[in-house]
């Protein structure tokens, strides 16, 4: 049976009544919307230093920041203010008895929340529009983009304001609503931190999915920071979300949101109002007033965030004074502290902060059991090395090794495990030392000489894959690497770069080289000759660099090859410049030549240069960038090095007359 | 008719209704009494729909009440800690209850308010308690609805008013379908509007009873009689609820038809003998002490 009460008449009066609110916003987007824009415009066509419509695009549109911020904000307090009727028993008691199912006065009440939002805002967007069309620079592609961020705004309020929405309904307290707002906010990042953090430090050989950097580190970095920024929460999924490509001059370049973007905020305010639907009808009346709404989450949400807590401090503790004895103290002292903490939150009543003992128990049992198992690797991933008879191949690769590997499409392969299957060798005699000392030195964590770091992959007979990241001694890994290297298909797997011929060195952009400042100095003890050619001679820095251009310009197909050095000295000892083409084809061959040669070993020990080459398939796709170490012993290369420096010292000598 | 069928409510480890059963008839002004904590208010709630009980349900004209608005719309609720809306005047509420109760009398609202003497443009935050509980009574009054559940509404109103509005209450049963119920943890407060009882103890409903037929079953006498023996007899021959000697005067409580308890008196010629009017706290003490409880305890 539907209510007589009208829906319509119910929603306009609770939006007047709201009328606090809705003068709040627009005050705020007055200032962040048209008042925004009016200044700068004014501003500018005083001083003329730019175009209006360059400061008009600056401040309308898409990925306006501050906009954003505060439309998350709004959408925060909205949600407060309009539902806080379910943390009231007097307004409850009130709202409850009249003749309206319950789901339908919270979307009564939702939708009252959303105009006191929708109205400001679009009016302060449409006052924007008018001082654009007022200084004379709105354009039709301007206004269309603004609608459509105005429609994105009004997404991202409803995300905003129907999660946090779900926030109140599973509190009966303001206090914890806004306490439950910053839990869900930080909720998935600790739990992040804590997974890697256990990972990290208490299983180094586990070989995480897509290594590249920094024994896995700097990978696991990136994945967090999309997680953290992305992912974790809506309201930073909305804070994080940014068009893709979009540049300052959206409207005029036609750069817009991709539609995974809209769908997605589409969507998110329709799971979670219905998941406030579901909660209406189930959460009970008498929730008003207590911290939490439903009972048995207390408990539960309790132990959810004690252990979490627990674990970070145990990590950290274990960090600074690695003993078992203080690590335990510490896990015990804060899991048991987070839980009183929390029950002092949900009674509010410090005698009874101690009410739920078993609360208190199941964190600590969990959180030690937790800590101890990856603490003492208690599954043994640290130690476990298959069985060199159940072995079909394996493969290593060093940590720190930059130069790339691509797929038959051009396209790189990030995955550290992809790039071990690539370089695989059924060569296991070989590898097995390597991973039998990295166990080693995992169990006595005592590393006295020198050391590196691989990557290992274990293809065992009955196809199962084992991957694993080990420190182990340099000369034992060097000795295996040597051997391997005399197999010349397997260098070539190993170094790309070998393989490269004339239709891979026509992809080439650009080079960069950096080498130890002795070599540059050991060349520069060479007198250069002047190159001849008819470059103007100028003292200015602006001519020069025109004249090198021009030069360039005339003699290869590369936009820039000016070469410079000490251009690089960011740890004061290398240094580096940039080769022309011509140059840059004879150093890669110079390369290939002196690699094949050698003993195929390529270690960084800071001594050595490296070479950066920048390449692309097409010309529409993005850069690749390989790098590889250079060596003094690679006499080729080092000739061609030599050449391309005194033909840049020429021709600086030349400009400069 | 609203009929509490088995009715248990639970607040965490309290149990406020503990399988309540009763019903509440059209046309009669319940009087729901209780101690504080009895259960009064949670009855109330659940019956307006605002709790949902555990077990057991309430039905309004047949129809269950809980999120049933066509069951909902026969109801007022006046909650005990009544709420008006953040500076609201009296005119404010008035539209409010216009759009939520679409049979609102707002002329009729509009008249009280001025007879009452209350200022409809005022905010009722500035209006005494008093004040404020006779403008939620017009207001529950002018919902036209066939039930209002008045949760200790009557406290704070001086007696005139209590007059004032148990006109209002009698005019309204007159003129149209009307079954005011009325909780309070008074029974003098009570006493003079309400003729249908029910009393709650415990979260149980010890009775619920029609208060002019409790009244002429029980009778209150005072006599004084020649002998012992004599009182002996009357004490046996009578359904005595109470009986208290002082000096040679006997009173005495009893059930039972007027006539037939004053010939019984009558038989044994006594020096003194009359009847006295009973008070509802009496009728109260006796029917209670009858089922076991001691009233004095129980409410006052």
């Amino acid at each position: 049976m539907t209510s007589r009460i009208s829906f319509f008449k119910l929603t306009i009066n609770e939006w007047k009544k709201l009328g606090w609110l809705t003068a709040l916003q627009a005050l705020l987007f007055a200032m962040v919307i048209p008042l925004r824009l009016l200044l700068p415009l004014a501003l500018e066509k005083r001083i003329k230093a730019r175009s209006l419509t360059d400061v008009l695009c600056e401040n309308v549109g898409f990925d306006k920041t501050l906009t954003t911020v505060t439309i998350v904000a709004m959408g925060i307090l909205c949600a407060l203010a309009v539902f806080s009727y379910l943390h009231s028993r007097k307004r409850l008691d009130f709202y409850y008895s009249l003749a309206i199912r319950r789901d339908t006065l919270f979307l009564v009440k939702y939708t009252a929340g959303t105009l006191t939002f929708v109205i400001p805002f679009l009016a302060n967007q449409a006052l924007a529009v008018l001082v654009g069309v007022l200084y004379g620079v709105m354009s039709a592609a301007v206004v269309q983009e603004m609608a459509s961020a105005s429609l994105l705004g009004i997404l991202f309020f409803l995300t905003s304001y129907s999660a946090a929405a779900v926030a109140v309904l599973l509190t009966g307290k303001t206090l914890t609503s806004v306490l439950a707002i910053g839990t869900l906010s930080v909720y998935l990042p600790l739990i992040w931190l804590v997974v890697c953090g256990c990972q990290q430090i208490f299983l180094p050989t586990l070989l995480p999915d897509g290594v590249t950097y920094l024994g896995g580190a700097y990978r696991l970095y990136m994945t967090s920071r999309r997680l953290m920024l992305e992912r974790s929460s809506p309201w930073i999924m909305i804070l994080a979300w940014s068009p893709d490509g979009a540049a300052v001059r959206q409207g005029l370049t036609g750069m817009w949101p991709d539609l995974g973007s809209i769908c997605l905020f589409l969507v998110l305010p329709v799971i979670m109002t219905s998941l406030c639907l579901v909660l209406c009808r189930v959460r009970k009346t008498e929730a008003a007033g207590k911290a939490l709404a439903f009972r048995w989450t207390e408990g539960l949400i309790k132990i959810l965030l004690a252990v979490p807590v627990a674990l970070f401090i145990g990590m950290a503790v274990y960090e600074e004074l690695d003993s078992v004895v203080w690590e335990i103290c510490f896990v015990a002292a804060f899991g048991a502290l987070t839980c009183v903490i929390m029950e002092f939150i949900y009674r509010w009543d410090i005698r009874q902060v101690l009410a739920h003992k078993w609360h208190i128990i199941v964190t600590l049992a969990l959180s030690l059991a937790i800590f101890l198992f990856f603490r003492f690797d208690l599954a043994g991933v640290n130690t476990y090395i298959p069985e060199k008879e159940e072995l079909a191949a394996m493969s290593v690769r060093r940590s720190y090794s930059d130069f790339c590997y691509y797929d038959d499409d051009g396209k790189r392969t990030k995955n550290e495990q992809d790039i071990l299957r690539l370089l695989e060798t059924d060569k296991v005699g070989l590898l097995y030392p390597l991973a039998e000392d990295g166990v080693r030195n995992v169990q006595e964590n005592d590393f006295e000489g020198d050391y590196v770091s691989l990557n290992v992959e274990y293809r065992l007979k009955s196809g199962r894959m084992v991957f694993r990241s080990y420190t182990v001694k340099s000369d034992l890994y060097n000795k295996a690497q040597r051997e391997l290297m005399k197999d010349e298909e397997y260098r070539r797997r190993y170094y790309p770069i070998l393989s490269w011929d004339e239709t891979q060195l026509e992809k080439v952009e650009e080079i960069w080289v950096l080498l130890p400042q002795e070599l540059w100095e050991m060349f520069a003890q060479e007198e250069p000759a002047t190159t001849g050619n008819d470059a103007e001679k100028t003292d200015d820095a602006d001519g020069l660099a025109e004249s090198i251009s021009d030069d360039e310009k005339m003699t290869d197909g590369w936009e820039y090859s000016e070469w410079e050095y000490a251009e690089y000295s960011g740890s004061g000892v290398m240094t580096g410049m940039t080769l022309t083409e011509e140059a840059g084809r004879r150093l890669i061959r110079a390369y290939q030549e002196d690699l094949a040669e050698s003993d195929g070993l390529l270690t960084d020990s800071g001594s050595e240069g490296s070479m950066s080459i920048e390449w692309r398939r097409e010309l529409n796709d993005p850069y690749n960038v390989d790098r590889y170490l250079l060596r003094k012993d690679f006499t080729r290369t080092m000739e061609v090095l030599r050449e391309a420096y005194m033909e840049g010292a020429a021709r600086e000598k030349d400009m400069r007359g | 008719m609203i009929e509490i069928q088995d009715v248990t409510k639970h607040f965490g480890d309290v149990t406020a209704l503990n399988h309540v059963d009763t019903q509440i008839d059209e046309g009669c002004i319940f009087g729901l009494v209780g101690t504080n904590g009895a259960g009064k208010s949670t009855l109330l709630r659940v019956a307006a729909g605002v709790l949902k009980p555990e077990e057991g349900s309430v039905k309004v004209d047949g129809t269950p009440v809980w999120e049933e608005p066509q069951a909902k719309e026969k109801i007022c609720f006046l909650a005990d800690t009544g709420w008006f809306f953040p500076n609201a005047s009296a005119n404010t509420m008035r539209d409010y209850y216009a759009i939520v109760y679409p049979g609102f009398d707002r002329a009729r609202f509009d008249e009280l308010i001025g007879k009452f003497d209350l200022d409809p443009k005022r905010k009722l935050s500035g209006f005494s308690k008093g004040m404020r509980k006779q403008v939620a009574v017009l207001l529950g009054l002018c919902a036209n609805t066939k039930y209002l559940f008045c949760d200790e509404t009557f406290d704070g109103l001086d007696p005139v008013m209590r007059q004032a509005v148990k006109s209002l209450f009698a005019s309204e049963l007159l003129n149209r379908e009307f079954t005011p119920v009325i909780a309070s943890h008074s029974l003098r407060e009570i006493e003079d509007i309400c003729d249908h009882v029910g009393l709650l103890h415990k979260g149980g409903v010890l009775f619920a009873k029609d208060l002019d037929e409790m009244k002429l079953g029980i009778h209150k006498l005072q006599c004084v009689l020649r002998s012992p023996q004599q009182e002996e007899e009357l004490l046996s021959g009578l359904t005595v609820l109470q009986h208290e000697k002082r000096g040679s005067l006997l009173t005495i409580v009893a059930r039972g038809e007027r006539e037939a308890v004053s010939a019984k008196v009558q038989e044994k010629e006594p020096l003194f003998f009359e009847l006295l009017p009973l008070t509802l706290e009496e009728i109260f003490i006796s029917e209670t002490e009858v089922a076991g409880y001691d009233i004095k305890n129980l409410i006052f």
